[in-house]
């Protein structure tokens, strides 16, 4: 069978999988870890963008996820906005916040970045939890209605399952557009080398700062998706941990390719579902603290052994390619001084 | 009255500061030597703490618990250099701070795991009440403190000033490339930041544990005030990192005690903001102090 | 004037590593900078290109002032240049590569490439034919799909030249183009660049094969621990007896490896 009909082949198979399965999964668990699957994945696609084509990282990414769900908590909550005007509020604001934090941060040294979103990401955190009424403090928010869209209530897990899906696959279809554009070829070329961006007319600080706001807004979506599923929200999903666990998700499945959030996510979210299973028979009334043990272990044992992540991406850096870039980077700061 | 509140709130805040100052020049001299951020930083003030407490619980004297905790501390951060930065030395700086995240992450969990959640503590260095300062109280280990402070960046100098490695120090510092070829070697000196820096991280961990107790996750808030207090000082600035950490230590003290406790950590994480968006060469500038 | 170069200094930590260069270029000629090693012909370079700011005077293109310009602004009107030591984005593929060379004849920015919005596409089958054909023109029709890394170092060179290009410069600084290429392929350079100049490019070089500076250049100014020594056409350089000085430490090299200075 020739290539082009295998692959279509395959694409029938899983969107008809897709849409039967959860007519097939009897339990509940088991679709609901699915949706996470899915909300996360949208969070970590732009977390990828961010990463694999921008060389940048944020270490606050669960505080974006938390602007969107928080954003959506309140207004429909206090302030009685319908679900939509909420949910749109919800991509815009962590959006906005980023673009203020990217913009001069973004024009420095690649680690500022990392070190801004380390501090919004606490800083949102500490909001989230002191800021009494308005959140409602380390209890959180209860009573977030459920999203209608038109006549249409997201009200079953099965109907949030389809739209977690058709979020996700949009998601998919806009990275796939950008990677093969003039502007994610920009951001590829800026992490290569970012000085023969810059001389070939490319204004890499404006770029940067694009990804960043986008890894922002898709945060958002993610997390106004998140507010509306589980309906009520506390400060504890959106803490540092979880920027990591983010960061963990993009690196493990893969930077620069559009399944890698997906298989990273996926990876990460079984890995966390044995974890809670497996860490109480070893070490008795262990809370949740321990597993983190193994999220440390992984991130570093990936970025060491297997930076390019599982899947292979576009960027395979080897050390003798790292080497060489010592070399030229040498080479240059020598010919400067010359 | 207020004379004497605000005395007593500058007192705490220099010695919370002198703590920050000393977790900032350990980050300011892996930077400068091996361009790393090492975000594990607070981990080793946590280590060193936790470790002192156990041996004189065993019944080592004071001393002796300092002593083995530092040299411990030293080891541990010498493992981490050859095991984990080593390896990919010439990896990006935005996989090197991953992997020190990850490295920080590890070691709070082996702490949960040694220590668990209890605090633990040390009896203060000496004893007696507080002093009295025109009407404020001063506790003597704060004294001890800034003795400490004094004795590293003293310490710190002389090495810089006087010994060959130091010479090789600000030589690898100025010039990667250069000092390779007068000889020296840059994996040793990168090992031996970390060695520093784990050594300078227990000490500090161990002089406040009297104060503050020492708990297993005290780290991750200590490292995050020695990054902001660096960052303030312009990150390669060794006088501007001390500079750094006892201005936001006076600075916490003081919002903490006049406005809300609670946003005691916010405002470290706000300064850095703050200085990140419209100053972030750092606000002590180059005039202060030099490289190290 | 097309290029007026005007009393540009640059010290790095006391040491003066250009003083007071001055020269104009003209439009459409071939312009070669040349000069012992370290005599700061590359510092010229990264100093009219906003890599690094000069300390003292400045530079005019087409009346606009440099000095101030970030790199990517220097690009946007118009000069490009390439690097003595290769700066190629390596996971690209050649044909990529040169599509970047291409970025500033594209338009679409990030939301219409995210949701690939009319024009997108027709917009990315111009850069790509666009950059096909230079490719073509310079040999490198066989690699397109290989990253950048593989390339043997001499196509890697033509494959520099060929980025910047793609983005139709109309002053362009070669940064050594010759450097690390053999006999033949020095000669197809050399041939190419005169065709570059038929074309209407305006071309500025670094460049130490004396046999090819002599070859292509229209003018010449040669620096010496970063001062202008001389400036002339080809044949009153080779006469200029301060040339000769300068040189004379490298003479003997001169002779025996095959026409190098380096």
């Amino acid at each position: 069978m020739p290539r082009e009909s295998l692959k279509y082949l395959l694409i029938a198979a899983a969107s008809i999988g897709f849409v039967i399965l959860p007519f097939v999964l009897e339990s509940n668990y088991l679709l609901s870890i699915l949706i996470i699957i899915g909300i996360y994945t949208l969070v970590v696609e732009g977390l990828g963008v961010l990463m694999g084509y921008a060389g940048q990282v944020s270490f606050g990414q669960a505080a974006f996820f938390g602007i969107g769900a928080y954003a959506v908590a309140i207004l429909t909550t206090r302030y009685s906005w319908g679900t939509i005007p909420a949910f749109l509020a919800a991509i815009v604001l962590p959006a906005l916040v980023a673009a203020v934090i990217g913009r001069p941060t973004l024009k420095l040294k690649e680690h500022y970045l990392a070190l801004a979103t380390l501090a919004i990401g606490i800083l949102v955190h500490i909001f989230f939890n002191e800021g009494g009424e308005l959140t409602g403090g380390p209890s959180g928010l209860t009573g977030i209605p459920y999203l209608k869209i038109g006549g249409l209530v997201f009200d079953q897990d099965y109907k949030f399952y389809y739209l977690i899906g058709v979020f996700v696959l949009l998601v998919f279809l806009g990275v796939r557009n950008l990677d093969r554009s003039r502007i994610g070829r920009s951001l590829r070329a800026i992490r290569d080398s970012e000085v023969a961006a810059e001389a070939n007319g490319i204004n890499s600080a404006a770029l940067k700062l694009k990804a960043f706001v986008f890894s922002a807004f898709l945060a958002g979506l993610g997390g106004g998706i998140y507010a509306y599923y589980i309906t009520f929200i506390s400060p504890a999903p959106f803490n540092f941990n979880m920027s990591i666990q983010f960061v963990i998700m993009a690196v493990i499945g893969g930077l620069g390719t559009i399944w890698g959030p997906l298989l990273g996510v996926s990876l990460m979210v079984a890995l966390g579902e044995v974890l809670r299973w497996l860490v109480p028979l070893f070490i008795p009334n262990a809370g949740g603290e321990y597993q983190i043990i193994f999220y440390g272990l992984i991130l570093v044992l990936t970025m060491i052994f297997k930076p390019e992540g599982l899947s292979t991406g576009w960027r395979k850096k080897t050390v003798s390619d790292s080497e060489e870039q010592e070399q030229k980077k040498e080479n240059l700061t020598v010919s400067i001084r010359r | 009255m207020h004379v004497n509140l605000y005395l007593q709130f500058l007192i705490s805040g220099l010695t919370l500061g002198s703590i920050y100052a000393l977790i900032a020049l350990a980050i300011v001299t892996i930077y400068n030597i091996t361009g790393i951020l090492n975000m594990a930083q607070g981990e080793f003030v946590a280590l060193g703490a936790l470790t002192a407490c156990t041996f004189y619980s065993a019944g080592f004297s004071l001393p002796a618990s300092f002593l083995i905790s530092v040299v411990i501390i030293a080891i541990v951060g010498a493992l981490i250099e050859r095991l984990a930065i080593n390896p990919v030395r010439n990896a990006s700086s935005i996989t090197l701070i991953i992997i020190t995240i990850g490295l920080s992450i590890i070691i709070r969990g082996l702490a949960l795991l040694i220590w668990g959640t209890n605090p633990y503590s040390l009896p203060a260095f000496t004893q007696g009440g507080p002093l009295q300062v025109f009407g404020a109280a001063i506790n003597p280990q704060s004294i001890w403190v800034f003795g400490l402070l004094i004795v590293t960046v003293t310490g710190l100098f002389v090495f810089m000033e006087k010994t060959y490695w130091g010479k090789a120090v600000r030589a690898c510092v100025i010039n990667r490339m250069a000092a390779k070829l007068m000889g020296i070697n840059p994996d040793i000196l990168s090992l031996m930041a970390f060695v520093i820096s784990g050594a300078l991280g227990a000490a500090a961990g161990v002089f406040i544990t009297p104060i503050t107790l020492a708990t297993y996750d005290m780290g991750f808030a200590l490292g995050l005030k020695g990054f902001v207090a660096a960052i303030i000082g312009g990150i390669n600035n060794v006088g501007g990192a001390i500079i750094g950490g006892l201005l936001l230590g006076v600075l916490e003290v003081f919002g903490a005690g006049l406005i809300s406790s609670g946003l005691k950590d916010a405002i470290a994480l706000i300064v850095l903001i703050i200085v990140l968006l419209f100053r972030p060469q750092g606000i002590i500038g180059v005039v202060i102090g030099r490289k190290v | 004037m097309f290029l007026e170069v005007s009393g540009l200094t640059k010290h790095f930590g006391g040491v003066m590593a250009v003083e007071h260069i001055k020269f104009n270029v003209n439009k459409g000629e071939i312009f070669a900078l040349i000069g012992p090693n370290g005599a700061g012909k590359t510092t010229v370079f990264n100093l009219l290109t906003g890599m690094i700011p000069p300390d003292e005077g400045g530079a005019k293109f087409k009346g606009k002032n440099l000095v101030g310009l970030k790199p990517y602004q220097i690009r946007n009107i118009g000069i490009a240049r390439t690097f003595q030591n290769l700066q190629l984005f390596n996971s690209l593929s050649v044909l990529e590569n040169v599509m970047v060379g291409a970025y500033l004849s594209g338009r679409k920015g990030f939301i219409q490439s995210l949701l690939r919005l009319s024009g997108v596409a027709a917009e990315e089958e111009q850069v790509r034919k666009k950059s096909l054909e230079v490719i073509e023109e310079l040999g490198l029709g066989k690699d397109i799909n290989n990253p950048a890394s593989v390339l043997p170092f001499g196509k890697q060179r033509l494959l520099e030249i060929a980025r910047v290009l793609a983005g139709s410069p109309e002053l362009l600084f070669l940064d050594e183009p010759a450097s690390g290429l053999n006999v033949g392929e020095t000669k197809k350079l050399a041939n190419y660049l005169k065709k570059l100049k038929k074309d209407g490019f305006t071309l500025v070089l670094v460049e130490h094969d004396m046999e090819t500076v002599m070859n292509v250049a229209d003018r010449i100014l040669v620096l010496n621990f970063g001062t202008v020594i001389a400036e002339g056409t080809p044949e009153e350089i080779q006469r200029n007896d301060e040339v000769k000085k300068a040189y004379l430490g490298e003479e003997d090299q001169y002779e025996y490896s095959g026409c190098k200075w380096s």
